[in-house]
């Protein structure tokens, strides 16, 4: 995962941030956010690599987007990420089994993972080309209710996920800001 | 779970709907095999509501990458498209479940990386037929095999086998294909 770097830690002469902040997807963002009755601008975050916002929304769950633009070319990546909480020890076998079942049988577009923090992520990544801001805006709106989903299907086969757990990366990432 | 299409069955005397073949993807999916010298009839298998074609390429190391493309119909098209790299040992099965996990974690790509139920490691790329644009779509598939080769080369360099089923129905229409020639 990449970790977002304060505006007074930028090392680069590219300004990252102002380039990508004009971006379609930008808006497709802040609209997601208002949707959800928040201020997107609070939970901006100005990278060597572009923008970032980290939200935890009502129902626990801990979400991502961020906006890669390349110093070389300008062209624009998305990343948007939702964490479904943290698989117990004894169970992260069982559970990276299922991870990789999941990145075969689920009928959408988000893949999944585990992160060394044993964090069950749901993820997607492509170029802004890729895709276009109004189809982006729809994958923001479903990204939701495909995590809801999910997480219920994961607990009703027995799976222990931890919500509360999240704070862990919450702290890291402060960290690293 | 909301419902998706799982298996291959194939409905004989169905024919796939008119909105599936007069979709813009049908026709990038046939060229993709007519640039191969595939005939993409050959390949289809169909039923009311979904259109599958499947191949096995050989690839420049003489290694086998099934190719699968779909689209169906439920709500809104869907496409469905992947490379199946082969199937694992069950003794490697929890080293190759971490390697897939570690590729998913930090792939710049929308691609899946997975297991099947047959134990077959799959990349594949999936979505509404809304959400690309043709171009778009014809570029994800014309990366998707070379990336499939990639990436099967990568587990086989790291030591992992990767076999292909020749009881596969893929397997049995590429070798009947093969003896025709």
């Amino acid at each position: 995962m990449n970790h977002p770097t304060d505006k007074t830690n930028k090392t680069s002469e590219f300004d990252a941030a102002s380039a990508v902040s004009q971006h379609p997807f930008v808006d497709a963002i802040y609209r997601w956010f208002k949707r959800g009755g928040l201020d997107a601008a609070t939970y901006e975050v100005e990278t060597d690599e572009g923008l970032s916002w980290w939200v935890e929304t009502n129902k626990g769950y801990r979400i991502s987007h961020h906006l890669y633009i390349s110093p070389e070319d300008k062209s624009v990546d998305f990343q948007s990420t939702v964490a479904l909480g943290q698989v117990s020890k004894p169970e992260l076998e069982k559970a990276l089994n299922k991870v990789a079942k999941l990145n075969v049988e689920t009928p959408f577009i988000y893949r999944f993972f585990i992160n060394e923090d044993r964090i069950l992520l749901m993820q997607i990544f492509d170029s802004t080309e890729t895709i276009s801001a109004g189809s982006y805006r729809s994958l923001l709106e479903d990204l939701i209710k495909w995590a809801d989903l999910t997480y219920e299907d994961l607990r009703n086969e027995g799976f222990r996920i931890d919500r509360s757990a999240e704070f862990v990366i919450e702290e890291k990432e402060k960290k690293a800001s | 779970m909301p419902p998706h299409i799982e298996t291959e069955k194939s409905k004989p005397g169905h024919g796939i709907s008119a909105r599936l073949i007069e979709h813009p993807y049908f026709k990038i999916m046939q060229d993709w095999f007519i640039e191969r010298d595939i005939d993409p009839q050959s390949v289809m298998r169909q039923s009311d509501y979904h259109v599958m074609m499947s191949v096995i390429l050989t690839t420049p190391k003489k290694e086998s990458l099934t190719m699968f493309l779909r689209m169906y119909e439920s709500d809104e098209i869907y496409f469905w498209m992947g490379a199946l790299l082969g199937k694992i040992e069950a003794s490697q099965k929890k080293e190759i479940v971490r390697e897939l996990n570690l590729f998913s974690e930090f792939s710049k790509s929308t691609l899946r990386f997975g297991l099947d139920g047959k134990d077959r490691v799959l990349v594949s790329f999936r979505g509404k037929a809304s959400v690309l644009n043709p171009g778009s779509f014809e570029k994800v598939l014309s990366g998707l095999d070379y990336f499939g080769w990639l990436m099967r080369n990568k587990l086989i360099e790291k030591g992992y086998s990767l076999t292909h089923d020749k009881n596969d129905s893929n397997t049995k229409r590429e070798n009947e294909m093969e003896g025709a020639k």
